[in-house]
């Protein structure tokens, strides 16, 4: 699917710029088509498949992509609020120090930021609503561009 | 590693459904001599973002907490996986009623310890991480 190739080569210029994608199993649907909508504006995904719970190839496969990723693209829904794997992820890619934007649909980051089982743990920047992806999607562009 | 930034011996994730077991957890260490980090460090105002990585790069190990509550934790799965990238020693303390299901992968491939009396688990700690040093010690001799 949109899972990469190459996994385990080190990262370098000559590959393309990588994107983690985050998401709970029940935003699938979703997480394909940004994935789509990222790979036509030129940069590769790195898309988990349907995790409901931290796996036990956590270390082997998903800190392995992270190792090679620029970015991580977290979905954040009312539904992924219940599902902790997606925050493993998130907290992996911080301390790999992995800039990270979170997604929201049908959240407003005030939501996010107040919200008691999120982590008090996003900046305000790092917010996207879904409806401004397009934004979100040219700029990824040009960082694909200019690296 | 040398360094002039304060160091833990232990960096503890917890659920705050959790919060008696965990004191009497800590005391036991701290009279034991360990340095503990833990989210009760956290003063008012200070940046819980900026807090945490310090506290999860400063410790030595990581001892991670497994009850039943922890399965929906968004908070522990989130210092679960900050912890492995940073590819630090952790030490899973799992409560019997945990369902093998709501263990998180990671934790299920690891020796862990039972959540018993605390004190009892932190003397077991600690016994362990004194040898894990000795034989540390003994590797830069040979």
């Amino acid at each position: 699917m949109n899972q990469t190739t190459g996994q385990n080569q080190p990262r370098d210029a000559k590959e393309k710029w990588l994107v983690f994608i985050s998401h709970s199993a029940t935003d699938t649907w979703l997480a394909k088509r940004i994935a789509e909508q990222i790979e036509t504006h030129g940069a590769q995904t790195f898309l988990d498949e349907a995790h409901l719970s931290v796996g036990e190839d956590f270390e082997e496969r998903i800190l392995e992509a992270l190792d090679r990723a620029n970015e991580l693209l977290v979905i954040v829904t009312p539904w992924s609020l219940k599902r902790p794997f997606v925050w493993s992820e998130v907290g992996a890619a911080w301390l790999k120090r992995i800039p990270i934007i979170a997604v929201l649909h049908g959240l407003t980051p005030k939501k996010v930021q107040t919200h008691p089982s999120i982590p008090v743990f996003f900046k305000r920047r790092e917010f996207i609503d879904i409806n401004q992806l397009d934004k979100y999607l040219s700029e990824l562009q040009e960082r694909v561009r200019g690296r | 590693m040398m360094s002039s930034k304060h160091e833990y011996d232990i960096f503890l994730s917890y659920h705050r459904a959790d919060d008696e077991w965990t004191k009497r957890f800590v005391d036991a260490l701290s009279k034991q001599g360990m340095e503990v980090w833990y989210d009760e460090i956290i003063k008012a105002g200070e940046s819980w973002r900026e807090k945490l990585e310090e506290g999860l790069r400063q410790s030595r190990n990581i001892v991670f907490v497994v009850t039943p509550e922890t399965a929906r934790s968004n908070w522990m799965a989130l210092e679960l996986g900050a912890a492995l990238a940073l590819k630090k020693p952790l030490i899973p303390i799992v409560a019997e009623d945990t369902p093998l299901r709501d263990i998180p992968g990671p934790i299920r491939i690891r020796k862990s310890l039972v959540k018993g009396d605390p004190v009892a688990v932190a003397e077991r700690i600690v016994r362990e991480l004194a040898s894990e040093r000795e034989a540390e010690l003994e590797g830069v001799a040979q």
